[in-house]
């Protein structure tokens, strides 16, 4: 065994900024504090609706290791509304199912099912540096972003006038005035300090060593968890495959053990030759990233704060177990990207960023009990929970049912069935199945018929960074007078699409979105009539069996008005 | 269940307990516990008998809830 250091990308240098007077020269519509994985996607987020960001990180490289090393499916989608999603799906892995072992028997093994209506799979393992390294890329060409690396927070003020940082960096120490902050900068938030903030929550008592190894095995991508293994008596091993041939291995450490011995080089080699040797791998390998973990299950009170608003882990920390981390942070920002956006550019008052507090909040506090099932499964917090766990593994081979008990609770997408946003209408009721208001859109295949030509597309790319305004007909044909009404909503901020369940009428104007397997239909419990009104970030506002072409206008422009003069078309 | 197959139920599990020391006796009514639970199919029932058996195991012990009357 070697150990071995990865280079990590970076070294990076930032263009000098314009300053006069220690002051810079430009007030900025958008500063993030932060430029891990949440940062940087708030970055794209902003940019792909419009706004200018500044990005500042006190670092000036991408992190080192594995760290958060599951991208969930809802993460794919928002990455492909970004148009960034290609290179992690070509570096990821897909992961295949969770196999589970007590002591060196197999248990079972849940596979991770990927059915046709999705385009992305469940989960792909890829380590957080590349995950940072495809996003600093992204962005390098993005010219509505700028970052600025080694520059350091030092300094925060705001009022309702915007928010005024200084920060250190190699050009000397500075102030920037914005007029919104976006911190997205981690469990050690030095804007949460600045602000003087408390999260609240727990601490789990647990340490985890989490290392890295490089070693080419032909295994499956699996997420494979021993309980109580003989290679490491009482503990949980957790390996997860990674590109690259990278192995993450995580050790739930004795209650009693010296954390600095077992972090020393030997100690960190010993343990896992232990275990390689246990399950059989005898290929040479090498340690190249080694950390500690101790699961904490916290959150701010609010995420908004006057000018200040909070994302990722800077927000919450969620307990690892079930990769609820970045995902929920990604989530967190294409929350806030569009309202952001609406506020700044003056077509939503400032209200409309008062709903992501409890929607990202409410998101928290149920990944915080995902997540804390998750981490009470593999490091069970008390006598009676051993016993416990010990009851499901000794039954799960004989009695399926039990399972899913041993599941890591996989991230899923958020909901927000008590958002202040949702527009709730009497016909709401008569909706049969389909997508529930203040939920995430389902995705499905189309095809797109337009001008004689047909394409096939799938839903969630068509539904995403406007309102967008679903219209289910028979063939294409839409009601006039609601035809007449969409018309007036037309904007930039809003896009109808219409829906044909059946072949769409050659006569019917525009473009058509023909649901041509019934997936549509199906997931959304649609019938002719039917509509539906999804947020940019895809959540369902409203929905009418027979849609009040009123109530329809009324829910859409909630959202926002564009400020220039409407398009109207017929 | 009538007082009779409850009679019959009661008695194999005093039966399958017999000569357990107490680590394989709480293991084994976990093991009870956990199969029962799965062939439910009232979620508010088997929060309620939870919560009613702590309630019970828990009488009379250090901490416990104090005795009825």
């Amino acid at each position: 065994m070697t150990s071995a250091a990865v280079p990590r990308a970076g070294g990076f240098t930032s263009p000098a900024p314009e300053l006069v007077a220690g002051r810079d020269t430009r007030r900025h519509p958008a500063v993030i504090v932060g430029g891990g994985p949440v940062g940087l996607v708030m970055s794209l987020c902003l940019a792909r609706h419009g706004i200018a960001s500044l990005l500042i990180d006190a670092e000036d490289t991408v992190c080192a290791g594995s760290r958060a090393i599951g991208i969930a499916r809802r993460s794919l989608e928002l990455l492909d509304a970004l148009g960034v999603v290609g290179s992690f799906m070509q570096k990821g892995l897909t992961r295949l199912g969770s196999r589970a072992y007590a002591r060196s028997k197999e248990l079972g093994f849940r596979p991770l099912v990927h059915p046709e209506t999705d385009r992305f799979p469940p989960m792909i393992n890829l380590q957080q540096s590349y995950v940072e390294r495809f996003l600093v890329e992204a962005l390098d060409a993005e010219p509505l972003s700028t970052l600025r690396w080694s520059t350091i927070l030092t300094g925060l003020a705001h009022d309702a006038s915007g928010a005024r940082l200084t920060v250190a960096s190699p050009h000397g120490s500075y102030r920037i005035d914005a007029e919104w902050v976006i911190a997205c900068d981690g469990a050690s938030s030095a804007t949460r300090q600045l602000l003087d903030l408390r999260m609240e929550g727990s601490a789990y008592s647990d340490r985890f060593l989490i290392i890295d190894v490089r070693m080419p095995s032909t295994w499956p991508s699996e997420r494979r968890i021993w309980f109580n293994p003989e290679s490491n008596p009482r503990s949980t091993v957790i390996m997860h495959k990674q590109a690259d041939d990278e192995w993450r291995v995580d050790f739930r450490l004795p209650p009693d053990i010296d954390i600095d011995a077992a972090l020393r080089p030997e100690a960190v080699a010993e343990r896992v030759a232990r275990h390689l040797a246990f399950i059989g791998e005898d290929a040479p390998w090498q340690v190249t990233w080694v950390s500690t973990y101790q699961a904490r299950a916290l959150t701010l009170p609010s995420y908004r704060y006057g000018r200040v608003l909070f994302a990722g882990d800077a927000a919450h920390l969620v307990p690892i177990f079930g990769a609820r981390g970045m995902n929920s942070g990604f989530e967190d920002v294409h929350n806030l990207g569009w309202k952001l956006a609406r506020v700044i550019r003056g077509e939503a008052a400032d209200a409309l960023l008062d709903s992501y507090s409890p929607e990202r909040r409410s998101a928290t506090l149920a990944n915080i009990g995902y997540a804390s099932m998750g981490t009470e499964f593999v490091a069970p917090q008390s006598w009676g929970a051993e016993v416990m766990r010990e009851a499901v593994i000794t039954l799960a081979p004989t009695h399926p049912v039990l399972e899913s008990l041993m599941d890591p609770r996989t991230s899923d997408p958020s909901a927000y069935p008590d958002s202040p946003l949702n527009v709730r209408t009497a016909d709401e009721a008569t909706c049969a199945g389909g997508v529930p208001v203040g939920a995430t859109m389902s995705d499905a295949p189309v095809r797109v018929v337009e001008d004689g030509f047909a394409s096939d597309a799938w839903l969630g790319a068509i539904c995403r960074r406007t309102t967008s305004v679903l219209v289910f007909t028979v063939n294409g044909r839409v009601d006039p007078d609601l035809a007449l009404a969409l018309a007036q909503v037309r904007s930039p901020l809003v896009e109808v699409h219409v829906v044909a369940l059946g072949l769409p009428d050659a006569s019917a104007s525009g473009r058509v979105l023909h649901d041509h397997t019934g997936a549509v239909a199906a997931l959304y419990g649609a019938q002719p009539g039917t509509v539906y009104v999804l947020r940019p970030d895809q959540f369902v506002l409203a929905r009418w069996r027979t849609a009040d072409r009123d109530e329809v206008v009324r829910a859409v422009e909630s959202l926002g008005r564009p400020r220039a003069p409407r398009e109207v078309s017929a | 269940m009538t007082p009779r197959e409850l009679d019959q139920a009661y008695f194999a599990l005093c039966q399958a307990m017999r000569g357990l020391d107490v680590e394989e006796a709480t293991k084994y009514l976990a093991c009870v516990g956990l199969l029962l639970i799965s062939e439910s199919d009232d979620l508010a029932v088997v929060l309620k008998t939870i919560e009613d058996a702590k309630a019970a195991a828990s009488e009379g012990a250090p901490g416990g809830a104090a005795p009825a009357g």
